[in-house]
């Protein structure tokens, strides 16, 4: 973090320290992404695999089911995982609140709105399944989500001036999450049935409907998502200290709310949109990276909660593929069953101070 | 140079926020025309919900005044920005937070952010600003430790270490000394006079009227009814301000010994007390108090006399009643005698006696 006095050496927060853990996640990040690209109703070897995915390779029907379907989707699962977690992660921030997320602040809702919105109303019927529209109607869902998402946010934020109790606050964004819920029961109710199919395989959420051409919007948005929150580490720090000491120390508290707000939608906005509303992962990861690299630090905390979550999307996408012997199972059950029990075990197992943002 | 200064200053609300210029302001305090200069400790004293927060919260550019306006260093505070006024005043105010995994050096190292680029990184001046801060409170052994795992009286150094980190020429600090013990708050009176000595401005407001009469270069008064008094303790003490600020039915503020008391009815049995050791008589003359008993005025009429003196085996305690005189070598001795002699006489109706208060 800083250059080390001597009396740092013994820091429990000093950022040397995290190296080892860096490079740990790293390399278990790797090897789930190549058991990603081996695994599925095909299997390949993952040497083979990863000598395909350099060419090297020479058959060309593993060639192709990996350059088709399994490439894009790890990568899409390695940068949502990453999108989800630093979204949750900001929003933890934010709220001051180890319990906010993407899913529980109901933004996962708010985007769900805004993509059914897209799928069940805006479509013309027959062309609207989501695997036929085309890259510019793939940007408006992934918009028109992450629209949803921030409109919700901002909803949260304006009541949250006026409730003191982060609590409240869940309690609030729980009720959301039920209100969007109920409009979209509306729309499926008064949708036709060909479209409610699609849109209820959307909700289960998926890594695998991103194709090599979507790919490219779906990372545009990611890396605008966490561009926003380049450099600002620090900021970000200070809210966790509180509006009135940010502000004190010269923090523009507004702007940079303002910037995590737009910042979380964008990436919880997208991944719900290409994948499904993804639960779970946007709470567990940073919880999950705090706890294990024992920091509070944003330096550390950001690309350590990025590959904690790049870790549990690709372990969710392993497990669907290999339990299932052909079969894919859906996301979302897989995650709640690895996070529920990780966020328990960490409340749990440590004194509340650690659990906190 | 004037650190601080307020020109036709009025702090309060706005109805709804502050867009509905129609609505009546809530004023808590208006016409203030108010200067600090360096090297000054001012406290700024006042009962509970009397503005102090508000004002404090006004004066480093967390709340838009209602009227007037609020110059640090020379310059206008509604026309800098947010880090600008970082490096020109550094507040400390009442707010909880959760630590989570940051040390004590993290935390006081968020001073230094106004002086850093985007990137954050501590300099090696940066490194030595934030020792200083901590060694400035005394906290230097304990830059390793979590944050979280200090206790409240260190909480707060660090929170002002912090402050120091900022290198601020004006420090404001809103109830550094809540939730803290005796020795913690005056601990911290002493840290911000030192402070002031060493050239900052310091800006404290709080409950403690002792300490901050004792403490502090001036104060910063605010009376219900007569708005924000600005005096030296002593004249504030002498011309009755503090106990008009403070007092209510029940208590009353003593100018003499600077303290609070409750006017209480008192035991009629009158204890003349006299010594040559000025410490025992004192803590004589408390227990009396605490007993109720009236003190006797020098050459009056007593019911029973008691001397304090240092003799070789320590503090001797001499009491003379009617039935003679007894020697006793401890406090707690004469405390048992008192109250035998209480005893024997009938306790006054005490509902029937008008409230007395009583002169040292």
């Amino acid at each position: 973090m800083h250059p080390a006095p001597a009396s740092r050496a013994e820091l429990p927060t000093a950022g040397a320290s995290s190296l080892p853990r860096f490079v740990f996640l790293g390399l278990a990040v790797a090897l789930l992404f190549i058991l990603d690209l081996a695994a599925g109703s095909v299997r390949i070897p993952p040497i083979e695999a990863l000598s395909a995915l350099f060419g090297a390779g020479e058959n060309e029907t593993w060639k192709s089911i990996l350059g088709i379907f399994r490439l894009p989707k790890a990568l899409t699962a390695l940068f949502s995982g990453a999108a989800l977690a630093v979204s949750g992660l900001v929003l933890q921030t934010l709220f001051r609140n180890p319990l906010a997320g993407p899913d529980t602040l109901g933004i996962g809702a708010g985007a769900s709105v805004g993509a059914g919105l897209v799928v069940l109303v805006a479509g013309r019927s027959g062309s609207t399944f989501i695997g036929e529209l085309g890259l510019a109607g793939y940007s408006a869902l992934a918009l028109a989500s992450a629209l949803g998402a921030a409109a919700v946010l901002a909803l949260i934020l304006m009541i949250s001036r006026r409730l003191a109790s982060n609590l409240t606050l869940l309690i609030v964004g729980i009720l959301i999450g039920y209100f969007a819920g109920s409009i979209l029961s509306l729309m499926v109710f008064f949708s036709s049935p060909q479209k409610v199919q699609i849109y209820l395989g959307w909700t289960w959420g998926s890594f695998g409907g991103v194709t090599r051409e979507r790919l490219p919007v779906l990372l545009a948005f990611i890396l605008l998502g966490l561009g926003l929150l380049l450099g600002k580490t620090k900021a970000l720090d200070a809210i966790l200290l509180g509006d009135r000491v940010a502000e004190s120390i010269g923090v523009d508290t507004r702007a940079t709310r303002r910037r995590i707000l737009i910042a979380a939608s964008l990436l919880a906005g997208a991944v719900t949109a290409f994948c499904g509303p993804v639960a779970f992962l946007g709470i567990a990861a940073p919880q999950g990276a705090r706890r294990f690299f024992r920091s509070s630090s944003h330096r550390i905390l950001l690309p350590a909660s990025a590959l904690a979550g790049s870790f549990l999307a690709l372990l969710a996408d392993d497990l669907a593929q290999v339990t299932a012997q052909g079969l894919v199972l859906p996301l979302n059950p897989l995650l709640a069953l690895l996070g529920a029990p990780l966020i328990l075990g960490i409340f749990l197992g440590s004194p509340r101070k650690e659990v906190a943002a | 140079m004037r650190l601080l200064e307020t020109e036709g200053l009025s702090v309060g609300y706005w109805p709804r926020g502050r867009r509905h210029p129609g609505g009546e302001a809530r004023r808590v305090l208006s016409g203030l025309d108010l200067s600090m200069e360096e090297g000054r400790f001012v406290a700024l004293l006042g009962p509970n919900g009397s503005g102090k927060s508000t004002l404090l919260r006004t004066l480093v550019g967390m709340q838009w005044p209602l009227e007037g306006r609020v110059r640090l260093s020379g310059r206008d505070l509604a026309r800098l920005g947010v880090e600008e006024r970082a490096t020109l005043v550094a507040a400390v105010l009442t707010e909880r937070f959760d630590s989570g995994w940051f040390s004590v050096f993290d935390i006081v190292s968020f001073g230094r952010y106004p002086h850093t680029d985007f990137r954050n990184l501590l300099s090696a001046a940066d490194v030595l600003a934030v020792e200083a801060a901590l060694e400035a409170v005394g906290l230097s052994d304990f830059a390793g430790r979590l944050f979280s795992e200090l206790s409240d009286g260190e909480r707060q150094k660090a929170m002002i270490a912090r402050a120091l980190a900022q290198e601020t020429p004006l420090l404001v600090l809103d109830e550094p000394t809540a939730f803290l013990d005796a020795p913690a708050r005056i601990e911290i009176f002493h840290l911000a006079r030192r402070l002031a000595r060493g050239g900052k401005a310091v800006l404290l407001s709080t409950h403690e009227v002792d300490l901050a009469l004792r403490e502090s270069d001036s104060l910063w008064l605010i009376d219900r009814g007569r708005g924000l008094l600005v005096g030296s303790p002593e004249t504030l003490a002498l011309d009755g301000s503090v106990g008009e600020a403070f007092d209510r039915p029940g208590l009353s503020f003593d100018p003499a010994s600077g303290l609070f008391r409750a006017p209480e009815d008192r035991h009629p049995f009158a204890l003349g007390v006299s010594g040559g050791d000025p410490v025992g008589l004192a803590w004589t003359i408390r227990l009396a108090e605490r007993l109720g008993l009236t003190l006797a005025p020098e050459g009056g009429r007593y019911d029973a006399a008691v001397r304090v003196d240092r003799s070789a085996e320590g503090q001797v305690w001499v009491l003379e009643t009617a039935k003679g005189s007894r020697d006793l070598s401890s406090i707690s001795e004469l405390e048992v005698a008192l109250l035998g002699l209480l005893a024997e006489r009938p306790t006054p109706d005490s509902s029937a006696s008008p409230p007395q208060s009583q002169a040292l």
